[in-house]
């Protein structure tokens, strides 16, 4: 449907002064202020922590955790949904405002076919008839027919389940959709085809969408308008060439100018050329103006190398008989010692399972692996323990990997103590301390746990868990994914460090920005085979694989 | 799916032959010699003989253990050891009386459990969920005979409207007689609803957290449909291998109660066939209360798996 004269620029939201605090009273956000017109992209962007995704509930009358809206108007569709009851918010859902959560793979029920949760959403406008949710699912370009309705949530792949929740969202034709991070946690190349289905629907005047998110790369692709949120306050709102190309403000001109690309990581530095963790410091906002950016430089590939692993002629499947599904398929590679290799490749390639096999956590089902010029056994309980010791792996969510109820000191600790179980108490603490100077961690955030601490300092507890160990290859898995941008660079800058003193890194990710600041080599990994390998420079620059190329063209650029 | 159908219930019938073998052994290891239990001191060597020789008690272990399988298999359970009776003449009525009370506890139990669980469960930290969860607390920390002997004070003492005892005139038709079954089936209600309504409160809670159950409320669903439609379909699962639990207990596990209404069923036959060294009577009625709890799960798993999309597609 083309837009009507007029109606695209029609205000549909209009949010006020929105106030939302804890249960103690603390605000989370504050002051907030946004107008949203029909047919227009409006991108809340941000750090984690800065109040996006409470901005998001909120503007639909909701809270998390025992918060509430304490001040405020949020009015749409003539009226002020702050101020509603419960009843009657839940009535403007659906109808007039919508919501798309960022993880579709736990927002859908698990036990309603596609069918009946886009029926129950037509519901709301009396339309909830087949052929209504056939029609839905071809608007959001995917295929309109009764199996597809029939199928359960798990049965779609996490770009589909995401178009669902997006059709779900358009069911009752509201004025406005709000969209919270609806990208994060997709392949770059399914990222880019949902980005522009929001904007084909925003410019078929549609609706307003309200995109969440904290890649402004992707943001200049998708927006019209950018609210930046910085520590629970809008800081900056303009147009998309406003605000990324001209930032007033010096957290958005940090945020804009350290935006990862396919060109590479920028690290925010302070005057004395250290990189700054914007996610940890806390300082005054004016700090921020002594900060710059600067770009870190591709690295050389090693000279002499010296295979320290071989992976030869590997394959992993999983389940047997009919059900076998093959995950890697003669997978041949070779990580020399000193070298960081990067493994790029999207969401079930099979990077992790790889890495997870190098450490002995898979077995395979062919092939051969040598260290140092001795066979490894599959198992990791199988191998020898200087084996067990030179190759460490770390995890993609700290949060996970670490034990919530353990400081960080304790967790260190223990890895010492299962390597070395004779050392004593007090050699025991120096090797604590040395591994956290190592990660550049300070000392006295050893004693705290995991919930005390930010994304990136969970993330040196741990690395400075694997170190200790000494190994020789570290196997990063997505270690900077679930990490905010500056914090990202500052993890990616202790890694290059790592790799100059001469551990061999193996850096899983599906993020070619990072992988082209940190790798000596690149292995891109499709559908379980290797289909190219080489330096970073040419396999980025001079892709030979089609699929590379595609991996390429779909990361998002900053445009401004 | 139907594989796992037949894996489960494969699995079912070797729990049920591990259990034979247990009880069969198990019993029979025993010390006290089943003969000189039946014939009393003063039989003499030959009487024991003789008796030995008619049950068949002579012959190897592994020998009876086939005989005594072979006939479970055709529903014959044998003869009891003092009495010469066949077993299922001895347990048949009471296994019928306490499947009969088992049916009743469950025709209340259940919806009052169930809707108590989630009632409290939707209101989480709520005045209903706060009274229900101290007066379930109070009933489940409280022992089955002071309960029972609670109820029997008020109903049958000080307002008498039910007999004091449960006592079953073998003569005419049960169907005349439920009155007798309604202190022990308020008894076993009021012990047994306290702890369903508690896992299944913890059941309805867990899924109320779940990512889906917000985003349901944020796409305008109202409440009740988000209740009915989305928690309590994905509560279910858990929810039916509590009452499997519970139908176990109601079986086997009901002793006291029918001790303190001198209820004619099972538990009591078989403490009493116990006493009595009648191994015949044990081992069959403790195969039968295995059999109805390895049936009640077998028959919850396979309903939770049919509830479950995940595990009906890929089974």
């Amino acid at each position: 449907m083309a837009p009507e004269p007029g109606s695209s620029s029609a205000t549909v939201m209009d949010v006020r002064a929105l106030e939302v605090v804890t249960r103690t009273g603390r605000p989370i956000i504050e002051d907030v202020a946004l107008t949203l017109r029909r047919g227009e992209v409006l991108a809340v962007v941000g750090e984690s922590g800065s109040g996006k995704t409470t901005t998001a509930l909120a503007l639909l009358g909701a809270t998390r955790g025992g918060a509430r809206i304490s001040r405020g108007q949020v009015d749409i569709g003539g009226r002020d949904i702050a101020a509603l009851r419960e009843a009657q918010q839940r009535a403007l859902r659906g109808r007039v405002i919508s919501y798309v959560p960022q993880d579709p793979s736990t927002q859908l029920n698990p036990a309603h076919r596609i069918g009946r949760q886009l029926g129950e959403a037509l519901a709301l406008v009396d339309r909830d008839d087949e052929a209504s949710q056939q029609e839905l699912l071809t608007r959001v370009n995917l295929p309109g027919e009764a199996a597809f309705l029939r199928r359960y949530p798990f049965e779609l792949s996490g770009g589909q389940q995401q178009r669902v929740a997006i059709a779900m969202a358009l069911a009752a034709s509201p004025e406005i959709i709000v969209l919270d991070e609806p990208t994060t946690g997709l392949d770059v190349t399914t990222q880019q085809r949902i980005i522009q289905l929001v904007r084909e629907l925003a410019d078929a005047g549609e609706a307003g969408f309200v995109y969440i998110s904290h890649d402004l790369a992707l943001v200049s692709e998708v927006a019209d308008r950018v609210a930046v949120m910085f520590r629970g306050k809008v800081i900056e709102t303009g147009t998309v060439r406003e605000v990324l190309g001209a930032p007033k403000h010096p957290f958005t001109r940090i945020l804009a100018a350290s935006a990862p690309g396919p060109h590479g990581v920028n690290i925010v530095a302070n005057e004395v050329g250290e990189a700054v963790d914007v996610e940890a410091s806390d300082g005054p906002a004016e700090a921020w103006t002594a900060l710059r950016v600067e770009a870190l430089p591709p690295r050389m590939p090693v000279a002499d190398p010296v295979g320290v692993l071989e992976v030869r002629g590997l394959a992993v499947s999983y389940a047997r008989g009919r059900r076998a599904r093959n995950v890697l398929a003669d997978v041949n590679l070779t990580i020399a010692a000193r070298e960081c290799v990067g493994l790029v490749g999207e969401s079930g390639s099979g990077k992790s399972t790889l890495g997870r096999t190098i450490a002995g956590l898979v077995a395979p089902t062919a092939g051969s692996l040598t260290w140092a010029g001795h066979e490894l056994a599959a198992q990791v309980r199988r191998r020898q323990r200087e084996q067990v010791r030179g190759i460490q792996l770390v995890y993609q969510n700290p949060d996970r990997s670490l034990n919530p109820r353990e400081t960080g000191f304790e967790a260190i600790a223990r890895a010492v103590r299962s390597f070395d179980p004779k050392v004593g108490a007090a050699a025991r603490t120096d090797r604590v301390h040395a591994a956290a100077d190592r990660v550049r961690l300070p000392r006295h955030l050893l004693g705290r746990r995991p919930t005390e601490l930010s994304g990136g300092e969970k993330q040196r507890v741990a690395i400075a868990r694997a170190l200790v160990a000494l190994p020789e290859l570290l196997i990063c898995d997505e270690v900077t994914s679930a990490l905010d941008v500056s914090t990202q660079a500052t993890i990616i800058q202790l890694l290059r460090e790592l790799s100059d003193e001469g551990l061999a890194i193996l850096y899983i990710t599906h993020d070619l920005g990072a992988v082209r600041s940190l790798a000596h080599r690149i292995a891109v990994l499709n559908q379980g085979e290797i289909c190219e390998v080489g330096p970073c420079e040419d396999v980025l620059d001079r892709p030979q694989d089609p699929y590379t190329a595609e991996l390429i063209a779909s990361t998002p650029l900053m445009r401004v | 799916m139907a594989r796992f159908v037949v894996v489960r219930l494969l699995a079912g019938a070797a729990t049920m032959w591990a259990v034979s073998v247990l009880l069969f052994f198990g019993i029979n290891l025993l010390p006290g010699d089943p003969a000189a239990a039946a014939l009393g001191s003063s039989a003499t060597p030959a009487q024991l003989a003789q008796y030995r020789i008619e049950f068949g008690l002579n012959r190897p272990i592994t020998v009876r253990y086939a005989d005594w399988l072979g006939g479970v298999l055709h529903g014959d359970l044998g003869r009891s050891f003092p009495s010469g009776t066949p077993v299922t003449e001895l347990v048949g009525p009471r296994i019928g009386y306490t499947a009969l009370l088992a049916l009743l506890t469950l025709l209340v139990l259940v919806p009052l459990g169930v809707s108590l669980g989630v009632l409290s469960g939707t209101r989480e930290g709520g005045r209903t969920d706060r009274v229900t969860s101290m007066v379930t607390l109070i009933l489940a920390a409280t022992p089955e005979f002071v309960i029972a002997a609670a109820l029997m004070l008020l109903l049958a003492v000080w307002i008498p409207i039910f007999p004091r005892v449960s006592l079953i005139d073998t003569g005419s038709p049960v169907g005349g007689q439920l009155r007798v079954f309604v202190l022990p089936a308020l008894t076993l209600v009021a012990a047994g609803a306290a702890q369903t309504c508690r896992m299944i409160r913890a059941c309805v809670i867990d899924v109320l957290e779940q990512p889906y159950i917000a985003m349901a409320r944020l796409k305008g669903v109202p409440e009740r449909q988000v209740i009915w439609r989305h928690a309590l379909p994905n509560a279910l699962g858990p929810t039916l291998q509590v009452l499997a639990i519970n139908l176990g207990w109601l079986f086997g596990g009901v002793v006291v109660v029918e001790a303190v209404f001198e209820f004619p069923g099972v538990g009591r036959a078989l403490t009493q066939a116990v006493a009595e060294r009648d191994v015949a009577v044990v081992q069959s009625l403790a195969l039968i209360v295995t059999g109805v709890f390895v049936v009640g799960s077998v028959v919850a798993d396979i309903a939770a798996s049919v509830l479950n999309p995940r595990l009906r597609r890929h089974l």
